[in-house]
This record gives structure tokens, sequence and C-alpha cells, in this order.
């Protein structure tokens, strides 16, 4: 079933999405960092990546982003045509493989001014043990 | 990558490992499988030739990882845990062929419940030397 577009009208301001799980496989990992080409060995060498204090290969802390853009998106679609203005992060712990990392997103602002709408979400990533590991938010103008 | 950095020796105005890239629309494409965001602004050159850009675009969140990637680079585990990205604004394109270079120099550097903290100016500039995405990176020195 085609999914709905995620309107201004469905995102008034303190509303929460469901929580969404990932599990933080070693191929999502791989392939995000293919995705924006770091080769740092934190992400990239498992024999590097023991020897490092995490144990293990670690996400890129940007994968934030890409856990943030489901957790919203789970339900619904993006409508075209909005505008980023800004967007920011916080790592806080890193992302080891396999790790399970619950992302729920909040509406922080919302409001219409001369006629544009502005929407500021933000969505706090955990592990298991209910830590905080990376926050992201993103103020846009949304499309419709 | 990643050497031990001594907080003692970093000096506001100090510049901070810069990052070289040329974009291409297959980075931008296996961004888009990555994030499963097909925006025809970024995937579809038909469609994108009729936008007041007249080309693709590459996503604002993909140019902000290279920012993030030069940081790890540099900090290591201090941007892993402890980073972030402050006020980070997309303000004008970068498209396929653009050759960017990611840069960063340090503002401040303070010590706050015994960590090692620097504040820094980032940018992601194109060749000729239009700034594309302009923010605040903060970290930590470990």
């Amino acid at each position: 079933m085609e999914k709905e577009l995620l309107v201004f009208e469905n995102l008034p301001k303190g509303k929460e999405f469901r929580p969404i799980t990932e599990i933080l496989t070693e191929e999502k990992i791989r392939n995000f960092v293919q995705a924006i080409g770091t080769q740092n060995p934190l992400h990239v060498d498992k024999a590097y990546a023991k020897n490092s204090k995490f144990g293990d290969i670690v996400a890129p802390p940007v994968i934030s982003y890409l856990l943030f853009r489901r957790s919203y998106l789970a339900d619904a679609n993006m409508p075209g045509g909005g505008v980023a203005l800004k967007l920011e992060f916080e790592f806080l712990k890193g992302a080891k493989v396999n790790e399970t990392l619950i992302t729920q997103t909040k509406v922080l602002d919302s409001y219409e001014r001369e006629g544009k709408k502005y929407v500021t979400l933000e969505g706090v990533t955990k592990n298991a043990e209910g830590e905080k590991v990376f926050v992201s938010r993103l103020h846009t103008i949304w499309p419709k | 990558m990643n050497k031990r950095i001594n907080f003692d020796n970093l000096k506001a105005g100090n510049d901070i490992p810069p990052l070289y890239k040329q974009m291409t629309q297959e980075m931008i494409n296996r961004w888009a499988d990555a994030v499963e965001d097909y925006n025809p602004l970024h995937v579809d050159l038909e469609y994108a030739k009729k936008t007041k850009f007249k080309s693709t675009i590459a996503p604002g969140p993909l140019v902000i990882c290279y920012i993030s990637e030069m940081m790890n680079d540099w900090l290591g585990i201090g941007w892993i845990e402890g980073g972030k990205l402050l006020n980070i604004k997309l303000i004008a394109p970068v498209k396929p062929g653009d050759k960017i270079s990611i840069r960063g120099r340090i503002k401040e550097k303070r010590v706050m419940k015994n960590e090692k903290i620097v504040e820094c100016d980032v940018f992601v500039q194109n060749q000729d030397g239009i700034k594309a995405v302009v923010g605040t990176a903060v970290g930590l020195v470990k």
C-alpha cells in the first residue's frame, strides 16, 4: 500500500512518532560507508577497530541522519519541494556492529509565518541500554 | 589519520586538515540508495535540467557527511563520542563535477569538566570559492 504524504497538518508541535528499531549489521555499516566514501579505519578495518576502545567496527556517526529520516518516514512519505534550513547533530556514543538502536522523532516546533510552514524535528537514538547515542535535528520549510 | 593531537599546541585560527572531493552523479546515486531518498532534483537529470539549478544537485546531508568525515579523521574517538555539528546551513548547491574542499578552522578551545573541547568554523566550498555549506563543529580532544 502506498504510504500517505507527511503533511504539515499532521506535524503539530509535540507530536511523537513511533520509535523504530534497527540492528546495525556490518552490511548496513558497509553500505553507509560506501555511500559517503570514508576510509577511516575505525569504520572499515576490522583488525584496526579491534584494537580501538570500541573493540569492533563503529558506524560513521552521521549514520544518525539515516536512522532519523527512517524514523519520521516509517509510516509516511516526504512531500517534495521542502527546504532544509539547518541541520544539527550530536554524537554521544560510538555505535558498534550489531548494536540495537532505537530512534524516536518528535516535532520540536511547528508554525506558519508569512504563508510558510516551519517545522523542526528532533530524533533521539538510544542503544539497548537506554543510553543516548545520537541526537539529530532538522529545521525545515515544510512543502505542504 | 587521527594522530594524537596535543591540545596545548592548538590555537584559535589553526586550520583543520582539509578534505578534497569531486562530486559525481554516481556518488549522489549511491547516497540516494543508502538513505532511500529518490528526490528527482538529485537523481533525475531530465527533471533537474528544468529547475533553477539546471542540473542535479547533491543532497545537503551528503555534503554535511563530508564535514563529519573531516572532523572524524582529525579527532577520531573525540568526534565519535562527543562531536557536535551545530547550525549547519545549506547555502548553495553542490553539482556533479564540482571540486569541493571541506575545511575548518579552530575558533576557540576550552576545558570544561576535565574535557578538552575545540570549537571550529567549518565549511564546504566549490572550485570558485563559493561556500555551499557553513556551520560550527565542536569536538573533544582525547
